[in-house]
């Protein structure tokens, strides 16, 4: 025997299947439970197969379905989530509405007070230079507003002092508001009744100066004194707020204070103003 | 047709408008924004002195229109500025970022100087001085935005490419 062949070297496998299949055979032979039928067993052989191909097809299938489903589903996705964002946008569209609305409705009950015809209006832009203060609202001369009438706001529960109209177009108005350095009310102390001339200080964040106060008031005025419109100047009508007194100057060569006025309206955040008519009386209607 | 004197002025004055309404909303960064200087100044620097002028001159009288400011305070003070930086066309290379930056700050730092001496010479009564606490930082704002509006420009076809080869 040939020491390098073929089943010399594989013989103790092959000598294994023998054993197995030797006693395979012995066993069906023994159990009789072996009985070949052709067409049987040629079908059993092919079905296995079919078995086979039929899970593949079943394998492409499911997962041709699953991309389909996949797609759908990822188109129902992104509509449901467009959906989404435009709810989300209703929902804060309606946010805004009712605290648009809220506001509205604080300064239609703050109007109804006043005696005089009053044309409430928002601020729709701001003056482009930067060395000027002024804005411009919604209403012009026909909705009755005319120069010089005064404009006031509401904040916080106060009427305040806005400015004045500047200029009057027939659609829109500009402001010269209170801060502005061009702005001059007649004014007092709300408690001590002693009167000033209140002048803007030309910007936000600058304090507006409430001159020409006689120095005998200095011992009755406080930190935090209200400050309002004394009716004198013809434009503004009386009773009006403007600011607190924020620090008092005084100096000894000058014969009047000069007290710093912290203004009543937050010129920042300002939207809705009021223009007055004072040379008419409120009927209880309000231009729209 | 975007290089047009009478569409940039329209361009430069839509873009005027619409600051004035949106300028609430930029109300954070404590100053008046006055971004259509930034590309005011390109334009004329693109189209040479002489558009410039007549641009300057159109915008300004537009700003005077919708401030509280006296009639011929911008359009006056534009005019000189938009001269000034159109007469600079072609003697400076205007790079992406650096020389936008440096053209934009000190031509806004002329046009504060005009405008002051303009105020001094007619005893304007202004709410706030050119000078005041906040213009360092609207010049540092101008120039810092300055390479963004000038690259606007460059890709709207608004100012050419190379100034100074198309002055050759």
């Amino acid at each position: 025997m040939n020491e390098t062949g073929f089943l010399f070297k594989r013989r103790r496998g092959l000598t294994l299947l023998a054993a197995l299949f030797l006693s395979l055979l012995i066993l069906v032979v023994d159990t009789k439970s072996f009985t070949i039928n052709p067409a049987q067993f040629g079908y059993s052989v092919l079905s296995t197969f079919q078995i086979g191909f039929a899970g593949v097809k079943n394998f492409f299938r499911e997962t041709a379905n699953s991309i389909t489903e996949l797609r759908r589903l990822k188109s129902e996705y992104e509509a449901l989530r467009e959906k989404m964002e435009d709810y989300q946008l209703i929902q804060r569209d309606i946010v805004n509405l009712r605290s648009e609305n809220e506001r509205l409705r604080t300064l239609l009950e703050l109007t109804e007070e006043l005696e005089y015809r009053h044309i409430p209006s928002r601020i729709i832009a701001k003056d482009p230079s930067g060395y000027f203060h002024s804005f411009t609202i919604n209403k012009g001369s026909r909705d009755g507003i005319s120069k010089d009438m005064p404009v006031i706001a509401y904040q916080q529960g106060f009427q305040g002092v806005v400015g004045k109209i500047l200029e009057v177009g027939p659609f829109t108005s500009r402001v010269l508001p209170l801060i502005s350095a061009n702005c001059y009310v007649s004014s007092r102390l709300q408690n001590s009744r002693f009167e000033g001339l209140v002048q803007g200080g030309g910007g936000i964040n600058h304090p507006i100066v409430m001159r020409y106060v006689v120095k005998a008031a200095r011992e009755e005025i406080q930190f935090g004194d209200l400050v309002e419109t004394s009716g004198l100047d013809s434009i503004y009508p009386p009773d009006i707020f403007i600011g607190r007194v924020r620090s008092i100057g005084s100096k000894e060569w000058e014969p009047d204070l000069e007290l710093s006025i912290e203004p009543i309206i937050d010129f920042s955040r300002l939207e809705y103003v009021v223009v007055l008519d004072i040379q008419t009386l409120s009927t209880g209607d309000t231009p729209e | 047709m975007i290089r047009h004197p009478a569409v940039q002025i329209i361009i430069l004055t839509g873009l005027l408008l619409l600051e004035t309404v949106f300028v609430r909303e930029l109300g954070f960064i404590g100053f008046e924004p006055g971004i259509y200087l930034v590309f005011f100044i390109f334009i004329a620097h693109a189209q040479g002195s002489m558009r410039a002028v007549i641009i300057g001159f159109s915008i300004g009288l537009a700003v005077d229109f919708l401030s509280a400011a006296p009639l011929g305070l911008h359009s006056f003070s534009l005019s000189l500025l938009g001269f000034l930086s159109g007469t600079l066309r072609g003697k400076i290379f205007l790079d992406p970022i650096f020389m936008p930056m440096v053209l934009m700050f000190f031509s806004g730092l002329v046009n504060l100087f005009t405008v002051t001496l303009l105020i001094a010479i007619f005893s304007l009564s202004v709410s706030s001085h050119p000078f005041s606490a906040s213009f360092p930082w609207i010049l540092l704002f101008h120039a810092l935005i300055s390479p963004i509006c000038f690259g606007l420009l460059r890709l709207s076809g608004t100012v050419p490419l190379n100034i100074r080869s198309e002055d050759r």
